[in-house]
């Protein structure tokens, strides 16, 4: 985990688009850190940072919510690979038949890694005043690892505040 | 009276069940179907406390410098202004004024309050590195270069922190772009 200074990285990477997705907006690369006190949220650009502080004593939730992008994204370069590679089947010319079973191949090393990188979901985390997206947790296993690290720090943060229901209730039985 | 703040579900906003708060396994949302999980902290039963300011009610005790009816609590760690419970405005321990708070943020001296910042130093070495690509363009790009990184050499950069090594070697490579042009200008003239 890269420390810089005060803060520790955390695991997990993604973007956010401000403004229009295509048109008129602009793409920020969202990063997680850990600090002594808070988690920094950290949208930045090439030339400029923009960030939001979460205090652990202000923390009252994180929500996580399992999407389905990777299955769309498994479903789009399988067909892509597929349809190229198929093409390799018709094609003569050899020079276009490499050119086939090379774009083919990227497609399907992109589904391979698609796919090992596992479900994608939407990570919030819950204050008082706001609930904001933590962009940089896209992937379930990463936004797991995460939460499984951030949680007991906002516990001991809490400490004192009393809770009328016991944090952790056991799964139910299947 | 606490009033439990609702967590919801991020795609149809329904109220998530305190059942299956803390629950491992991701459990479909009752409302879209989709799977959610909700991991929750004692700050969410954190009773909300509301603020009022006491009046004065003896002669000779302080009040507020914003309210002269209101009873100060306590000073303004930056201004010293008396201030009652509506004006003390708590960061993280430290008590202001809103006008302080105001101020401190704006000349960017609440450290806590600073939200943005703008990376010259990846600026100045854009500008000194993008345009040798084109050659011509350095004309143009090395002085932005070198502008760049002395006038913004004390600016805060990233907020993880860093050296000024991007600055130094947009310096050193604007500074050798220019005294390449300034070699031609004076060959071309010596011709």
């Amino acid at each position: 985990m890269a420390k810089t200074h005060e803060y520790k990285k955390l695991a997990g990477r993604g973007t956010r688009f401000e403004g229009g997705r295509f048109i008129a907006g602009y793409r920020l690369r969202a990063t997680l850190w850990l600090g002594l006190d808070h988690l920094l949220l950290i949208l930045s650009t090439s030339f400029n940072q923009e960030f939001k502080r979460f205090y652990f004593k202000d923390i009252q939730a994180f929500t996580l919510r399992q999407t389905k992008r990777a299955f769309a994204w498994n479903v789009i370069l399988g067909v892509l690979a597929g349809i190229f590679f198929f093409f390799t089947i018709l094609i003569k010319n050899q020079v276009a038949w490499w050119i086939f079973i090379g774009v083919g191949t990227i497609f399907a090393i992109s589904l391979l890694i698609n796919f090992l990188l596992g479900p994608t979901c939407i990570t919030q985390i819950k204050t008082a005043v706001q609930t904001e997206e933590l962009s940089s947790l896209k992937r379930l296993r990463t936004a797991r690892k995460v939460l499984h690290q951030l949680r007991p720090i906002v516990e001991q943060a809490q400490n004192g505040v009393t809770a009328p229901t016991p944090l952790l209730v056991p799964s139910p039985p299947t | 009276m606490s009033q439990i703040q609702l967590v919801t579900c991020s795609k149809c906003r329904a109220a998530i069940p305190p059942d299956i708060f803390n629950l491992e396994p991701l459990t479909p949302c009752l409302s879209c179907g989709n799977p959610i999980g909700a991991f929750i902290f004692p700050a969410l039963y954190r009773e909300q406390k509301m603020v009022s300011a006491e009046r004065v009610m003896l002669e000779g005790e302080a009040g507020c410098f914003y309210h002269p009816e209101k009873k100060a609590i306590l000073p303004c760690e930056s201004c010293g202004r008396f201030l009652c419970a509506l004006c003390d405005v708590d960061l993280n321990g430290q008590h202001l004024c809103p006008n302080c708070l105001d101020t401190g943020k704006k000349k960017g001296k609440l450290k806590s309050l600073e939200n943005r910042r703008v990376l010259y130093d990846r600026i100045a070495l854009t500008a000194a590195i993008v345009p040798m690509l084109f050659i011509w363009t350095t004309i143009i790009g090395a002085p932005i270069a070198l502008y760049v990184a002395i006038r913004y050499w004390k600016a805060p950069g990233s907020i993880l922190g860093g050296s000024k090594i991007r600055f130094v070697i947009a310096i050193i490579l604007a500074s050798m772009q220019i005294l390449a042009w300034l070699g031609i200008l004076v060959y071309a003239l010596v011709k």
